[in-house]
């Protein structure tokens, strides 16, 4: 490709760079947020990481579909519907998906050295974490949620009147998972800014809390995601599928609907929060070779 | 326009065990600076510190007596062309500079306007919906001058900003980064090569081994580079017998004669009628030479002299 013409500099300069020099005053609060929402790129989401998800997400909307096929249309209904939910949405599904938008959103700015471009311009540092959440949030839930309609439909299909019957807990299960969306981008947007192998980490970190914190008989799941969106889910929709882990001897649940709600409020901005103090005193080299440079000196 | 002052005052920065600025104290104020030093230097360091992307371990980096770090006042009046890769490589240039735009302030249409008329500027109209993936490295840097001056800065950094331009874009880039210095935009442009930053200001800071060697016009380091010998190489057929011819002709001007690898090396204080005597053999044809090159013309034996 050729480099085709030249700077103009005589135009960007003197009276005409006076003329032009209208420096509109930064955005601030929400408009802040929404711009930093509006303008995340995510190129690594691109190509093989979007298989992935695409491959995460449309996996049990296959199996399902080919259960109904073989099963002359008889396999389905709203316990498959729910077992799909709480055995493979709550606990590798959405976490999976929050897992690769998260740690991308804003981390992804450090790997590929495009942080200056981010963290050079004047916005609040929470607006721009905001922004960033608010831009994983959307990616995720578009993912996750099309996924879970469709295999309410293709699972309730076939009987007759359950589908709109069962809406109110489709409602919920759709909130639930929302909400749990929410918590995890917020955990993994940090992340993605903290650690180095972010995607690694956020996999230990879902192993230890979700997988083994949560499953602890001694109350200590009140600190997972995962607990709460059962939680929610047991409560809301009375099915004891989503009787959360631990809590088995309960016969009255540990924690309130209102309660779990609080919970991912609180457990959102405490990770919100984190990740703005950490990209205040984040460095931005923004380059190897600016590494390179800092490193030289002292040779 | 106001000028705008930024002031590093006894700013030192570590990376773990390696001091990479020591005790740096500097004021810009208005006008073009060069900033002079060889690879590891602190070059980076410093321009990552006068732009708000890094915190000093010691000192202050102000901007009109406010700091920068995490000031968004500041960073709103600072433009900054970084010297490393990093672009969105999946964007057209116009989405680039409109997400650029947009984050400074400029609302929706306003921000794709303001967009095209950057990348006009900077000669990239014609490419303007191409992805910057596929863009050569002088348009790459087209592009991100153009995200640097798209909220006209009062203050615009540029680090090696000249790496990968071809000589019209050098000259071009050169010329601009002239006027905006002369509009009184307070400018810090970094390079190892002298001559570029010649070509943009008098005014030069060298730095070496993260501390401010010298400061001045570059008349003054022009100086500094002439009280000192230079070793010039002359690559020919027969190197004993031109050192010979030297010693007997010019020995007023031969410090030291030197052979490597079928070169003759020359130390000398003058090296003009050293070049000019041989020169003139070559033209009447009694030498036949196949190259000269001066050993020490860089930056890095210039630092070498300075700090012996």
């Amino acid at each position: 490709m050729s480099d085709a013409p030249t700077i103009r500099a005589g135009k960007m300069t003197g009276e005409a760079r006076r003329s032009t020099g209208t420096r509109p005053p930064s955005p601030t609060g929400i408009a802040a947020a929404l711009v930093a929402m509006r303008t995340t790129r995510v190129g690594s989401l691109r190509g093989r990481r979007l298989v992935g998800m695409l491959v995460v997400v449309g996996l049990p909307l296959l199996v399902q579909a080919l259960v109904l096929a073989l099963g002359d249309g008889r396999a389905g209904g709203y316990d498959r519907f729910i077992n799909w939910v709480e055995g493979a949405y709550l606990g590798k599904v959405v976490p999976l998906v929050c897992v690769f938008v998260g740690t991308a959103c804003l981390g992804d700015e450090w790997e590929s050295g495009t942080a200056p471009f981010l963290v050079g311009t004047p916005l609040s540092r929470f607006s721009l974490v905001f922004g960033r959440w608010l831009a994983a949030l959307r990616r995720a839930l578009v993912l996750v949620l099309p996924s879970v309609v469709g295999l309410y439909v293709l699972a309730l299909i076939n009987f007759e009147g359950s589908m709109a019957y069962y809406i109110e807990n489709l409602m919920w299960v759709v909130w639930t998972l929302t909400l749990l969306v929410a918590g995890y981008t917020a955990t993994f947007l940090c992340f993605g800014v903290a650690l180095r192998h972010s995607i690694m980490a956020s996999l230990v970190f879902l192993a230890i809390l979700e997988g083994l914190v949560a499953r602890l008989p001694i109350g200590a799941a009140v600190i997972s995601l995962g607990y709460h969106a059962r939680n929610t889910l047991w409560q809301t929709t009375l099915d004891d599928t989503f009787h959360a882990w631990g809590f088995d001897a309960l016969a009255e649940p540990a924690t309130s609907v209102l309660g779990s709600h609080i919970a991912f409020v609180v457990w959102i901005f405490v990770f919100l929060g984190a990740t703005t103090m950490i990209l205040r005193t984040k460095e931005s080299r923004g380059s190897a070779s600016a590494a390179g440079d800092a490193e030289g000196a002292g040779a | 326009m106001s000028r705008a002052k930024v002031q590093l005052d006894r700013v030192s920065r570590w990376y773990g065990d390696v001091m990479a600025l020591n005790g740096v104290s500097l004021t810009l104020d208005g006008g073009v600076t060069g900033l002079l030093g060889p690879n590891g230097a602190g070059k980076s360091t410093m321009i990552r510190l006068v732009v708000g992307l890094s915190s000093p371990g010691d000192g202050s980096v102000t901007l009109d007596g406010e700091p920068v770090r995490n000031n968004l006042g500041a960073l709103a009046r600072i433009g900054y062309v970084a010297d490393g890769d990093g672009i969105y490589e999946e964007l057209t240039a116009r989405r680039f500079l409109t997400d650029q735009a947009m984050l400074r302030g400029f609302r929706g249409g306003e921000a794709g306007k303001r967009a095209e008329e950057v990348l006009e500027r900077v000669g990239l109209s014609a490419a303007i919906d191409q992805r910057i993936g596929g863009f050569s490295k002088g348009m790459r840097q087209r592009a991100k001058l153009a995200q640097a001056m798209l909220h006209d800065p009062d203050v615009l950094v540029l680090d090696e900003p000249l790496t990968g331009l071809d000589p019209v874009m050098r000259r071009d880039f050169i010329r601009v980064v002239r006027e905006l210095g002369e509009d009184d935009v307070t400018i810090l442009v970094s390079s190892h090569v002298l001559h570029e930053v010649e070509a943009m200001t008098n005014r030069v800071v060298l730095i070496h081994h993260g501390q401010v060697l010298a400061e001045g016009t570059v008349r003054e380091i022009r100086d500094v580079l002439e009280s000192h010998a230079r070793r010039i190489r002359f690559d020919v057929a027969d190197p004993k017998a031109l050192g010979a011819r030297l010693l007997g002709e010019a020995g007023d001007v031969v410090l030291s004669l030197g052979i490597a690898d079928n070169g003759l090396i020359v130390e000398t204080m003058r090296p003009a009628p050293l070049c000019s005597l041989v020169q003139d053999w070559v033209v009447d044809g009694s030498l036949h030479v196949e190259s000269i090159s001066a050993l020490d013309e860089d930056l890095g034996s210039v630092f070498e002299y300075l700090v012996r």
